[in-house]
């Protein structure tokens, strides 16, 4: 039936219809073991050998700690999940995390500019990137709010790591690194690089109008 | 023009007082190969090539931890091998003279107090004058040296300076 169609056409007409051909012809034998790239995967994948294999809006995924407890929920308008050689990902944009751990990993809610999940030997890894922004629950006690170009979350060791240029805000500082590792023990792990050092700023304002020293009139607060 | 060296066995506590400098600044900037936050412990503890800023005053070691209480800074302790404190005015700058060196094994601040306190070996050099004690005091609001050779005694050394007489024409 094709065939005779063909006969119909024109020299040029045969040649765009061809063409068609042999694009529904690619598509349809898309399951071979190299991957097919197209105009819409360069578009959306960040890896160069990848494709997609499916779009959606309103998802929600729930991690759970090897211990069972919840360890974080995320909360994205729209994804795309995409094929690489050995593994696959999905990637989003503004995603809104809320973190459920333990003690330092309770009550913090997180948002960024995108985020990517990847599937490496089972286990789940959820990366925020751009403008990532950690924010305590209000009314949690020594509030602290972090700033950082990459966070990940790691539901099997409970943790919580912060790269890039990493600010970290609690009173009374402000403290700048390269990593942050925030425990479920409520314990936070800075660390440097060989041309940045872990920094704090330490405001002492405050306490030297509550304790004046002898001398010094302005910090008491008296007229000069 | 001579210089020679006076040396005492003082009493175990004296003061002097140091050469006017700047105001004292109202933050301490604390930089560190690494660092760790126990939110428990309301401590902060930096290691590897440490070095604490307050105004003029620099010091370093090779531990500082910051405690605190009720959201403030309330101790600061730097240690070394020896923990060294360099204060260096602008007046310092001119005459190396002018500025103050001081090591010892841990170096206390207290915000609150705006003291310092050198502690173990302590070491302190200022204008050609070195104190050396069990412990030493600094009031940085105050510009104060205090010696405390608690058990031992302390030892000042003063460098002085004697011009001979004019001869009248």
């Amino acid at each position: 039936m094709i065939v005779s169609a063909l006969r119909f056409l024109s020299a040029k007409r045969l040649l765009s219809g061809a063409l068609v051909l042999l694009g529904i012809a690619l598509l349809l034998v898309n399951t071979g073991n190299a991957p097919n790239r197209t105009k819409m995967e360069t578009l959306l994948s960040s890896e160069t050998n990848a494709r997609v294999v499916a779009t959606g809006a309103a998802m929600q995924v729930t991690e759970y700690s090897d211990s069972g407890s919840p360890f974080y929920a995320l909360q994205v308008q729209n994804w795309t999940q995409h094929q690489a050689d050995k593994h696959h990902y999905v990637d989003f944009r503004a995603p809104i995390v809320e973190l459920f751990g333990s003690d330092a990993l309770r009550s913090w809610r997180v948002s960024a500019q995108r985020g990517r999940i990847t599937q490496n030997a089972g286990e789940p890894n959820l990366e925020l990137m751009d403008n990532v922004q950690l924010r305590q629950a209000a009314g949690a006690a020594n509030s602290l709010h972090l700033r950082s170009d990459r966070l990940t979350m790691n539901a099997a060791a409970n943790t919580v790591t912060a790269r890039g240029h990493v600010v970290l805000d609690s009173q009374p500082m402000q403290t700048t690194a390269t990593t942050l590792i925030v425990y479920a023990n409520k314990v936070l792990e800075f660390s440097g690089s060989e041309d940045q050092q872990v920094v704090s700023n330490i405001r002492l304002g405050a306490q030297r109008l509550v304790n004046p020293g002898p001398n010094n009139a302005v910090d008491r607060g008296e007229d000069a | 023009m001579h210089n020679g060296h006076l040396l005492l066995l003082a009493a175990s506590c004296l003061a002097l007082t140091a050469t006017a400098t700047a105001a004292p600044s109202d933050s301490i900037k604390i930089e560190g190969d690494s660092a760790i936050f126990d939110q428990d412990a309301n401590t902060i503890t930096y290691a590897g090539s440490v070095r604490a800023t307050l105004g003029d005053l620099s010091i370093s070691g090779n531990t500082l931890v910051v405690t605190l209480i009720n959201d403030a800074a309330d101790k600061i302790q730097t240690t070394g091998s020896p923990a060294r404190l360099l204060k260096q005015t602008a007046a310092a700058t001119k005459n190396a003279q002018d500025s103050l060196v001081a090591s010892a094994s841990s170096i206390v601040f207290m915000p609150s107090s705006q003291q310092l306190e050198l502690r173990g070996n302590a070491t302190l050099q200022q204008g050609g004058s070195t104190i050396e004690s069990e412990q030493i005091l600094y009031d940085v609001d105050a510009r104060q040296v205090r010696a405390d050779g608690k058990q031992d005694r302390v030892r000042m050394e003063f460098d002085v300076v004697t011009t001979p007489a004019t001869e009248e024409p």
